[in-house]
């Protein structure tokens, strides 16, 4: 896989890499640099004495290298890359050295051995009074947020402004005790709206509702169709066993990587990478967690890319969320087959809500729209002149038009009912990130 | 959606004020929440339900707005010249990213000499740029192509990049457009410029023009002094003095003229015998006249000395030597510069007078006087290098270098176009790496585009003796270093 220098950036882990990865991107720093098929190599000359041996696995990419750094990918291998993206002619060297292909092969055994893996026996009886013990707590904990909910319905929206961080808070480490995470992040993000924003009120309501949608769904799930119950079961905070989900058939395809939005949570950093299907014609979210500072993301996810790979959905009445089950190789650029319009994006968005009523955002790829300026807004027209608006938190309009020159553009968005936001566009049939 | 409205005020006040109202339901929701309001639950739980109910029904039931928005100023024209490549992009993007203007610039100017584009991506952030550093918009019109113009015509803040003659500018652009169109107006047709500000002149405010008239000095010449003298009048004694100053330089201006007449009385060259009347030497006799002219005194010639060891009378003839052409010299004694300088040079009272001479010949710009100087005279003038061919102004910096004049010369060179040799380079660094506080990364950053590529391997051997030094020059060097690798991307990218 070729990776552009643009794409090499994306993955490194923060600002002060980026620029020390491009100091290195210097030939005069790599003592031996060389390439094949399987892998990236080269040393770079550190301040110790002996230099750095960085590689790099081409076919899934991945890092290590001998520097100390806590980093990941380090310096050295984010230099290499750019290096290798700016003058790949100057690896000359096809023949791997030993610490290269030892690597290479064990990388190559460990997988075949993880799908080998046997499943250790498990003792049912203890699963099942565990799994007794926690639907129970989690019970506990949703009669106790319905009060909460019903006091402040009873009481009006009127004085939530006023109300101090405690008073969501408080509430929000009650669901974590009752081990249901989902919820306890449901009732934060109530705490953490812009009560000075037009239309919070609206906004406040809306999450209120979802929290009494998932909370009354789980009580009452057993009349519910099985699909929903695993999204009730996923708001709540019940998390799925990926390795049992990995044993399952999964969609294989060609994936382009359409963004990457980076939250960070306490000491969590969340990448939520939007993933669509060219022949599946889906689409689909990975989420990857890191613990601050502690290693990377299993697969690292280059936005703009194809990757060849293997996904297993969650099981949902609307699937979205997935895993990488296998990556095969990243290459080229594949067609694709979007929306032809808002009203295609509205009818799939009304199957989606009637399935599911307390969902969150998704992608949508949506062909030909032009931004255009209406009511002092931004807003994206599709071929037959609906309008939908652009997102207020969209911060590149300028981009989007600068890509656009006024002519229509299919545009990768991401977004639920009235409020979309634009993530890429196809510029001369590559897609460009905004 | 109204309905939602009705609900989310409901929320607002609360069950307890208010509850929900099921008539005003659309008749599905009416069905659905009928039979809500008869399970025997609280107020509170019936209002949830209900508005779970209608905050589905309005999510389910969105549609785009159906209105006939004209497209945006219509669609931007197709490019005719090509976009550069993705490598010159990267190398734009870091150093946009460096943040140094030197680079930018030489970028968009190589990418409009190979009659290239910049891709649209960086367009807004290019544009945005053009407005913190005004020199970059001429090229950037140049770069940003039709897609450029385009945007601007969306975002007025760029509109420098909408195509308009230089007069159109002059007469509606925003004041720094005015002045840097009139600078080059002034370069390339000095009349044509005077005739511009004489045509607006009683519409500008002092301040303007005060700077409009500072373009002037450039090129300044005979066609200007009847403008110039008209200004004796102005309101604005700023305005007032400054066209004194710029009379000042002209050769023919009745102030210059007055100045000369009185140097006319006081400089003779008289022949006297030596060796017993063997043979004669050429003596000068530099006297002022008893009675000088008044005059000159109204136009800035100030009477009493404030120097030490300076006489009144040496003052002044001082201050006229300093405001006259050195022309003057060669037509009063009938020698060329060399041989003016010589003689002065061994003249008592004379070898005063060269500073003054140096002065006048940056003043009134003399290239011959200039090399004559350089060549005759030990002292250093700095101000004499950009009259100076470029082969001399190497030596002279060096010899400014060893003078105690490094600052004024390093200034020069700085800016001045054209790389610099690698034997100025390294004299320059030699000295800016034990003054780090002065050269910081910032002066580096500036010269980058003047220093030869090959100096990155001298910087170590450059390094200061000074232990306090060495650090900082290490950090120095690894700027210079990486500033030079995006100098060579740069210019490989193209």
């Amino acid at each position: 896989m070729h990776l552009s220098e643009e794409q090499v950036l994306a993955l490194a882990p923060d600002e002060s890499s980026k620029k020390s990865g491009k100091d290195l991107s210097n030939p005069s720093k790599w003592v031996s640099k060389g390439a094949n098929e399987a892998a990236l190599w080269g040393e770079c000359q550190g301040s110790g004495s002996k230099p750095y041996q960085t590689q790099v696995d081409r076919a899934n990419i991945a890092f290590k290298c001998s520097c100390p750094s806590r980093k990941f990918p380090c310096k050295h291998g984010i230099g290499l890359l750019l290096l290798h993206a700016r003058q790949a002619a100057s690896f000359t060297d096809t023949e791997a050295p030993a610490w290269v292909s030892e690597w290479i092969n064990k990388r190559t055994e460990k997988q075949e051995k993880q799908t080998e893996k046997k499943e250790k026996p498990v003792d049912e009886a203890a699963q099942a009074k565990r799994q007794q013990a926690r639907q129970q707590k989690v019970a506990d904990g949703i009669s106790e947020l319905l009060l909460w909910v019903k006091d402040i319905i009873r009481n009006g929206l009127l004085n939530m402004p006023d109300k101090d961080a405690a008073f969501f808070e408080n509430i929000a480490r009650r669901m974590v005790d009752a081990q249901a995470p989902g919820l306890a992040n449901m009732v934060r993000s109530l705490g953490e709206l812009n009560f000075y924003r037009e239309g919070w009120q609206s906004e406040f309501l809306d999450q209120l509702l979802r929290i009494y949608l998932v909370t009354t769904g789980y009580t009452h799930s057993e009349q519910l169709p099985e699909g929903l119950q695993q999204d009730l079961r996923n708001f709540i905070g019940f998390t799925q066993n990926q390795e049992a989900l990995k044993e399952q058939a999964g969609v294989l395809d060609t994936w382009l990587v359409m963004g990457k939005q980076t939250t960070e949570e306490d000491n969590l950093t969340i990448d939520r990478s939007w993933l669509y299907g060219v022949n599946s014609n889906s689409y689909a979210l990975i989420l990857q967690f890191t613990v601050r500072g502690q290693g990377a993301v299993a697969v690292p996810l280059t936005p703009g890319i194809f990757i060849e790979a293997e996904l297993v959905f969650y099981p949902s009445a609307i699937p979205l969320r997935a895993i990488i089950k296998k990556q095969i190789n990243s290459n080229g650029v594949a067609k694709y087959k979007g929306f032809a319009n808002w009203q295609e994006v509205t009818n799939a968005e009304t199957s989606y809500s009637s399935l599911v009523p307390f969902r969150s955002d998704r992608p949508y790829i949506i062909e030909q729209l032009r931004p255009v300026q209406h009511q002092q807004q931004w807003w994206l027209q599709d071929s037959s002149h609906a309008l939908m608006p652009i997102s207020a938190d969209f911060r590149n309009i300028w981009k989007l038009l600068a890509l656009s020159g006024g002519a229509p553009l299919n545009v990768a968005v991401i977004g639920k009912e009235k409020s979309f936001m634009p993530i890429g566009v196809w510029h001369d049939q590559l897609y460009k990130l905004l | 959606m109204q309905l939602w409205q009705d609900f989310v005020n409901n929320a607002m006040l609360g069950t307890d004020k208010k509850t929900a109202a099921v008539d005003t339901l659309p008749a599905p929701l009416k069905e659905a929440a009928t039979l809500v309001m008869q399970q025997p639950i609280d107020r509170e739980e019936q209002f949830l339900r209900i508005a779970s109910l209608v905050f589905n029904y309005r999510q389910c039931g969105v549609s785009a707005l159906q209105q006939a928005v004209a497209p945006l100023a219509d669609v931007a024209e197709a490019e005719e010249k090509p976009y550069c490549s993705t490598r010159a992009m990267q190398v734009l993007k870091d150093i946009m990213e460096e943040d140094n203007f030197p680079l930018l610039s030489r970028w968009l100017q190589l990418c409009a000499e190979k009659g290239q584009l910049v891709q649209p991506d960086l367009l807004p952030a290019l544009l945005s740029l053009g407005r913190q550093y005004k020199k970059l918009q001429p090229l950037l019109t140049n770069s940003c192509g039709k897609r450029g113009a385009w945007l601007s015509r969306l975002n007025p803040e760029w509109n420098f990049s909408i195509d308009a003659t230089d007069e159109e500018i002059w007469q509606t652009g925003a004041p720094e457009q005015r002045k840097a169109v009139l600078q080059s107006v002034r370069t390339a047709t000095p009349d044509l410029a005077r005739q511009w500000v004489q045509a607006t002149w009683p519409q500008e405010d002092a301040n303007t023009k005060t700077e409009l008239l500072g373009i002037l000095v450039d090129g300044i010449g005979e066609a200007d002094m009847p403008f110039l003298e008209s200004l004796a009048t102005e309101k604005s004694k700023k305005v007032k003095e400054l066209a004194i100053v710029l009379l000042k330089r002209i050769p023919a201006s009745s102030i210059v003229q007055q100045y000369l007449e009185v140097l006319r009385n006081a400089v003779v060259l008289k022949k006297e015998k030596a060796l017993l009347g063997l043979s004669s030497k050429q003596v000068l006799e530099i006297q002022l006249p008893a009675n000088v002219d008044e005059n000159i005194f109204k136009s800035g010639i100030e009477k009493l000395s404030s120097t030490k060891g300076v006489s009144d009378e040496d003052h002044i003839l001082y201050q006229l030597v300093r405001s006259v052409p050195p022309t003057f010299w060669e037509q009063q004694l009938g020698m060329t510069p060399s041989e003016v300088l010589t003689l002065l040079k061994k003249d008592s009272k004379g070898k005063h007078l060269l500073g003054e001479i140096a002065s006048a010949t940056v003043t009134f710009g003399h290239r011959d006087w200039a090399q004559a100087l350089v060549q005759t005279v030990d002292t250093v003038h700095v101000d004499l290098l950009p009259l100076l061919p470029v082969r001399d102004q190497d030596d002279y910096i060096l010899k400014a270098l060893g003078k105690g004049h490094a600052d004024e010369a390093i200034a020069w060179c700085a800016s001045r176009s054209g790389t610099w040799s690698l034997e100025l380079t390294q004299a320059i660094f030699r000295y800016t790496a034990r003054h780090p506080y002065q050269y910081n990364r910032t002066f580096y950053s500036q010269v980058i585009e003047q220093l030869p590529l090959a100096i990155t391997a001298d910087l170590p051997g450059l390094q200061p003796a000074e232990e306090h030094f060495k650090t900082m020059w290490t950090n120095i060097s690894t700027h210079i270093i990486k500033l030079a690798g995006l100098k060579n991307q740069l210019h490989q990218s193209f």
